[in-house]
């Protein structure tokens, strides 16, 4: 029993709670109708996001408050590729990917010349930046967006409901594509030397961790899925607009909430805080401003109670019932 | 033959403060070097500086003919400069085990698989092998010191930077300390080794040299060293081990 919540606990129980998950969702459209494809689709996605902003802040330590830049930028892309460039809506879908991982080099090499509190800032700026672009260029609809055109759409699926059952798979295959990739980085070479980073940064350096080149290849393959995302979610809302594809509140402060409860560092982090975020947007959001002070105040007391998040809580809660287990046998 | 590290006239400052400003130094490949001094000599601070982790303020440094001045630690650790740190810096939320494969993998650029049987083998000679699986971060100091070697030797440098290994060791686990060192140190690799404990020393090294008065001040045999006058004066006034 050792490297317990790190390492060996987070790869066994994704496994297993992964091969179960495909078994339940797959199938799953035959069955429900789809306002809940509709909403597991969308819970699969912010899923997706967290675990990639979970890979940069929670294993990777760099902490980017700008992450909504790469899915409003491959949301974009997107939209540019189908609608203006005439491609393939499945090929300009794929190309989101390398998009937004070449995207995500410039916007590396400028971030990382920033010491920590200032690449966060920076990232926030340059998503502003992003967004403001995006208002401007033209052919995208200006300040007000633009929908995309029902050809495309129908690419997708020829009526709605096989629509809604293909996007509802398509998003969760990026998930469990996702974290299949962050468990394979985790235990590649690269795995260690990030692990080693995040503990010691200096004691890494001197045993031949480059911590930039680390932190850039999380930050190009967090880059590439979060355009991809990007790409999904117009597709789901059927345009794009500036405040929509860059929401801040959506793709990052909403994001930061679900891994912090749920648990920085952990692939279980993300899955337990997207899904607590799900149900109390839906007990909450009647109250209005109310829940968003709610979620921050449950954010904050997390922050000071238990900074491992409901991942360790529940961690603590088994060892603790095994160890009254023992006393009792013996 | 050619020196594997040259410092000439090193000088290196924080902020105002000369910590010293004419350090120089050659080391052949596979010698061992000893290094005594008062505490606050900026010893440690030397090694920061072979090590890529602090820049000099003045002074060339050459490492096989390459500008060590301006190498990265990364890339200093991949050309085969290893080193421990006084304070042990372990990976705390990593295993004992997987301490010693990052510098395996990053450092000496093998295949996870080939890692992890060199980490196997290292961790055997220097006595944790019992501990692989645990969190450094559980590690007693002792321990915590062998991971610092075990971490450093694994990589197979050609230069091997030692800073106060055998500190607060009692008689017989400096005795097993010096068998690990026989055993993980490579015939060819220089060592230079910082060390308060002299009679630990005497048994590995070659030479010794005293940094003090901000540069090397003498060099040579470790007894003709420790007869010398303004060594007894400078160092061993204060706290001989010997
Ligand atoms: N990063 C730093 N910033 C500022 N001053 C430093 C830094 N590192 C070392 N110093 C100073 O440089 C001087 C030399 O320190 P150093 O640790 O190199 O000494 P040392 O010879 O290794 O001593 P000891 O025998 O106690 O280990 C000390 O006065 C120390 O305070
Ligand atoms: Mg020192």
């Amino acid at each position: 029993m050792t490297g317990d919540i790190m390492t060996s606990g987070s790869q066994k129980l994704p496994l297993a709670v992964l091969g179960l998950s495909v078994a339940v969702m797959v199938p799953l459209p035959f069955f429900v109708d789809n306002g809940t494809m509709r909403y597991l689709t969308d819970l699969f996605i912010i899923m997706s996001v967290a675990q990639l902003w979970n890979l940069l802040a929670g294993f990777g330590g760099v902490v980017s408050i700008g992450q909504h830049a790469f899915v409003g930028a491959g949301g974009y892309a997107f939209f540019g590729l189908t609608t203006h460039l005439g491609l393939n809506p499945f090929l300009s879908m794929a190309l989101t990917l390398p998009f937004g991982a070449l995207l995500s080099l410039p916007v590396f090499a400028i971030l990382s010349r920033m010491r920590v509190a200032y690449f966060a800032i920076g990232s926030w700026v340059l998503a502003e930046v992003f967004m403001l672009v995006a208002g401007k260029l033209p052919g995208f609809g200006g300040g007000s967006g633009i929908s995309l055109r029902p050809q495309i759409v129908k690419a997708f699926g020829a009526s709605t409901s096989s629509r809604v059952e293909n996007i509802y798979w398509l998003s969760f295959a990026i998930l469990v594509l996702v974290i299949f990739l962050i468990i394979l980085v985790m235990h590649s070479r690269r795995g260690y030397s990030l692990r080693a980073m995040r503990d010691n940064e200096t004691a890494a350096m001197a045993l031949g961790v480059n911590p930039n080149a680390v932190k850039a290849m999380l930050f190009v393959v967090s880059g590439a899925f979060l355009s991809l995302l990007g790409a999904v979610n117009t597709l789901q809302k059927l345009r794009v607009n500036p405040s929509g594809s860059f929401s801040l509140t959506d793709w990052t402060v909403f994001i930061i909430f679900m891994v912090v409860i749920g648990g920085m560092g952990r692939i279980i982090g993300p899955i337990i805080g997207a899904v607590l975020f799900v149900l109390l947007r839906e007990n909450l959001s009647g109250y209005g401003p109310i829940y968003m002070i709610i979620l921050g105040a449950a954010a904050i007391g997390m922050m000071l109670f238990e900074p491992g998040g409901i991942a360790v809580l529940v961690q603590r809660w088994k060892l603790k019932k095994a160890k009254t287990q023992e006393l009792e046998e013996a | 033959m050619k020196p594997l590290l040259e410092l000439r006239g090193v000088s290196k400052a924080f902020g105002g403060i000369e910590v010293f400003n004419d350090v120089s130094l050659t080391l052949e490949p596979g010698a061992r070097l000893g290094i005594l001094g008062p505490n606050g000599a900026g010893k440690s601070t030397m090694f920061n500086l072979i090590s890529g982790l602090h820049r000099p303020t003045g002074g060339e440094m050459l490492y096989e003919g390459h500008n060590l001045g301006q190498m990265k630690p990364w890339n200093a650790c991949r050309r085969g400069i290893g080193r421990t740190f006084q304070i042990p810096q372990p990976f705390g939320d990593m295993t004992v085990a997987e301490n010693v494969i990052v510098g395996c993998t990053s450092g000496a650029g093998l295949s996870l698989h080939e890692a992890r049987d060199r980490a196997h083998d290292i961790l055997e000679m220097t006595g944790l092998g019992d501990h692989r699986d645990k969190l450094a971060k559980s590690l007693a100091l002792l321990d915590l010191k062998r991971l610092e070697l075990a971490k450093a030797a694994a990589m197979k440098p050609k230069l091997l930077l030692l800073d106060e290994i055998a500190g607060g060791l009692t008689e017989a686990e400096c005795d097993t300390l010096l068998d690990i060192l026989q055993k993980v140190v490579r015939r060819d690799t220089a060592v230079i080794w910082i060390e308060h404990v002299v009679h630990a020393l005497t048994r590995f090294v070659d030479e010794v040299a005293v940094l003090a008065d901000k540069q090397i001040v003498v060099r040579g045999q470790i007894d003709e060293v420790l007869e010398n006058a303004e060594v007894r004066r400078l160092y061993f006034g204060a706290e001989a081990e010997v």
